[in-house]
Parts: C-alpha cells; structure tokens; sequence
C-alpha cells in the first residue's frame, strides 16, 4: 500500500488542510510526500548538518499539526516555510551560543552583523517591533531587491543560486545586497536603532 | 547576540511578504523548467535537422562510383597500315595517338559513333572519365570490335571500338578493358 502512496500523485493544499482539520495524520505524510525537499533545502540553508535537519523536519510537521486547525492558511507552502524557519532558526542559535556554525544563514548575517543593534538581549516584543521595521523597509525595495533580500536573509540561500534564479550574474545579486544592505543600516538608524 | 536578534526578527516579519516571495520562487523555477524544456526540444530538432542535412552528403559520399571497369583482359590487335587517322594534338578532332600501351575505356553508348577517351594513367583516367568526346565520323578508323559491358543499373551496352592510327608504325593497339568483354572484329578475331 506504502507503494501505491507513492506513486498516487500530491493532494492539493486544500485537500491537505482538510486533512489537518480532520484531526487525520495522513496529513502529516501527505506533507511530507509534498513538501519534504523544498522544507529539508530551507532547513540545510540554515544548519547544513542532514541530522538536525531531519529534526526541524518532524518539528516542523508537529508545528503545523498543532496549528491546524485553528489556522486555515491559503498558501501551505509558504505557511510551512514560516514554521521550518522558525524551527530551524531557534536550532541554529542554540548551537551558535556554543560555536561558529559554517551556514549559509551565518555568512548572510555576518553581513548585517556590523550595524545591528548594540543590545545585549531583546525580548519577543522588541523582535516583533524590530520586524515591523524590516518589513516596511522590505515593502520599500524594487520586486528584485525584495526577491534578493527574502532569499538572502529569511531562506539563506546562497548567492550563486540566487544568481541562477534571476538569470543575473553574482555580481549583480552582490550590488544589490550592498545596496540593501546600506538600505536597511539607514532605515534601522531612522528608527531609532543605534549602530 | 545581534545576529541572533535580526534572526528572531525575521520570524515575525509580514506573512504577506513570504507569501508574494514563495510564490515569485514557485514562478522563476515553472520558466526555469520551461526554458530547459525549450532548450531540451530545441536541441533535438537540431539533431534531427542536421541529420536530415547530413545524410544526402554520407549518402553521396559513400556512394560508389559510376560504374568503372574493374576487371582486365586484354586484347592485343594488330591494326592495318592502311589505317589512319588525321594527324593532330586536338583531342576534340578525334586525333589520337594510339600507341599500344594505351588503355581503352568504353563508355555506355551502344551502336553511336561515339570515341571513348584513352588515358595512360589512372590519373589521367579519372579526370577524363567523364568528358566523352563525340568523334566525327571521318575521323573513324578501323572498327576493332565490341565490347558489351553493363552500367551501375545493371543494364548491359555494347560499344562499338575503333582505332586511330594517325602513324602507320604502330601497327598494334593493346586493348585494355577494365570491365566487359571485348569481342574483336571479325578481320582481327584469331
């Protein structure tokens, strides 16, 4: 039977959700049958190691059983992408508490890193407060700039395939960043964030 | 712990704004598919374009040559003194020195008037091969024999040999078929 799963083509989103809503755990392997690469790509992008990958994967699955119901997303795939991050990230900062961890998502921040807030801690609410910021100064830049900056620093993928994605040269993908990058020191500045 | 701020800040950034950047993804990667698969049927019909373009020339190219004697006999014949032919170097005149040691090549015309060309070498052979010169019919000497021999088709022709002897010394012609069989006029046959 295990065979046939496979072979049967995805559910839709809908039909997934519905699942979820059902309390049913094929909804679980149906996600996975659907979205296992593209969420185990966004996870390797942040920890690079297969193993703690195959965790944020399953805490991934579990986040979303528990977020559905009551959440009803329109868009799983970017619903999903919001939990594996979020999963992945929190894994990511535990072990960088402890060392140096060779990551996409580490050489994308060490290119913030210089002009971040000078706080020792922020709370929730000062990270949701800080989102704000980033999310008007994202909403300010062109459609590629946006493209670049969401695949940069929230999937952390790498340059070169940003590149190959837009059909530009690394080069090109590398001015926009700096452009952004300067972007955002201003914008953080304007807001009241010293650097 | 800064980078680690940024990081926790992202995870609370607009949903819209990962909504539209999933979406442009999924959109980049269907013309990215698209484009390769474009590319990939570009690329066959361009094979089978060039081997379409190719073939007639491999067909050319490996075709056999018009049919060419291949075989030798020889035939020696002794020609008459009173056998002559207008003396001269114009090949278009039907002035052709005979010396024995000249090869004969037959060409496929059958019961027609018509010189095949000599040469003394196969150099010579293949570059003439094809210029068949008409002899005027005064310049026809002797009649040497026959010979039938078969084109590529495999349709058989019998063509009529003469001699040109502008020089009554040389009295003999050797006959040197590549291909056919050489039936020699009744006056020389032995």
């Amino acid at each position: 039977m295990g065979i046939f799963n496979r072979l049967r083509p995805p559910l839709n989103d809908c039909e997934i959700i519905d699942l979820y809503f059902a309390r049913d755990e094929r909804a679980i392997d149906e996600t996975d049958k659907k979205y296992r690469k593209y969420l185990f790509r966004v996870a390797y992008n942040i920890l690079y190691v297969n193993e703690d990958c195959e965790e944020c994967l399953n805490d991934t699955y579990v986040g979303a059983w528990e977020s559905m119901p009551p959440e009803r997303p329109t868009y799983l795939k970017a619903f999903l992408t919001t939990i594996v991050r979020r999963v992945s990230t929190n894994r990511y900062n535990e072990r960088t508490r402890q060392k140096r961890v060779p990551s996409n998502l580490t050489d994308s921040l060490s290119d913030i890193e210089y002009f971040m807030p000078d706080n020792s801690f922020m709370k929730e609410i000062e990270a949701k407060e800080l989102s704000k910021v980033i999310s008007e100064y994202i909403k300010s830049l062109s459609k590629r700039q946006r493209y670049i900056f969401m695949s940069r620093y929230y999937t952390a993928e790498p340059i070169d395939e940003i590149a190959a994605e837009l059909s530009v040269s690394r080069s090109t993908v590398n001015k926009e960043i700096a452009f952004i990058k300067e972007g955002l020191r201003i914008a953080l500045e304007m807001e009241g964030y010293t650097v | 712990m800064r980078k680690e701020d940024f990081n926790n800040a992202l995870n609370h950034i607009d949903y819209s704004l990962v909504e539209e950047h999933i979406r442009e993804k999924e959109l980049l990667e269907a013309r990215a598919n698209r484009r390769r698969s474009i590319s990939h049927t570009v690329r066959i019909a361009a094979c089978f374009l060039f081997l379409a373009l190719i073939s007639p020339i491999i067909l050319i190219l490996t075709e056999s040559p018009a049919s060419m004697p291949q075989s030798t006999t020889t035939t020696t014949v002794l020609v008459p003194p009173e056998v002559q032919g207008p003396v001269g170097d114009d090949d278009t005149s039907g002035a052709i020195i005979l010396r024995y040691d000249y090869w004969f090549v037959f060409w496929f015309e059958s019961n027609n008037y018509y010189c095949l060309f000599s040469a003394t070498n196969d150099e010579e052979f293949e570059n003439e091969m094809y210029n068949v010169t008409k002899v005027p019919e005064r310049f026809i000497g002797e009649l040497l024999g026959t010979v039938e021999v078969s084109d590529q088709a495999g349709n058989k022709t019998v063509c009529n040999i003469y001699a040109y002897v502008p020089d009554p010394t040389h009295r003999s012609v050797v006959i040197e078929l590549r291909e056919g069989v050489f039936h020699p006029a009744e006056r020389y046959a032995n």
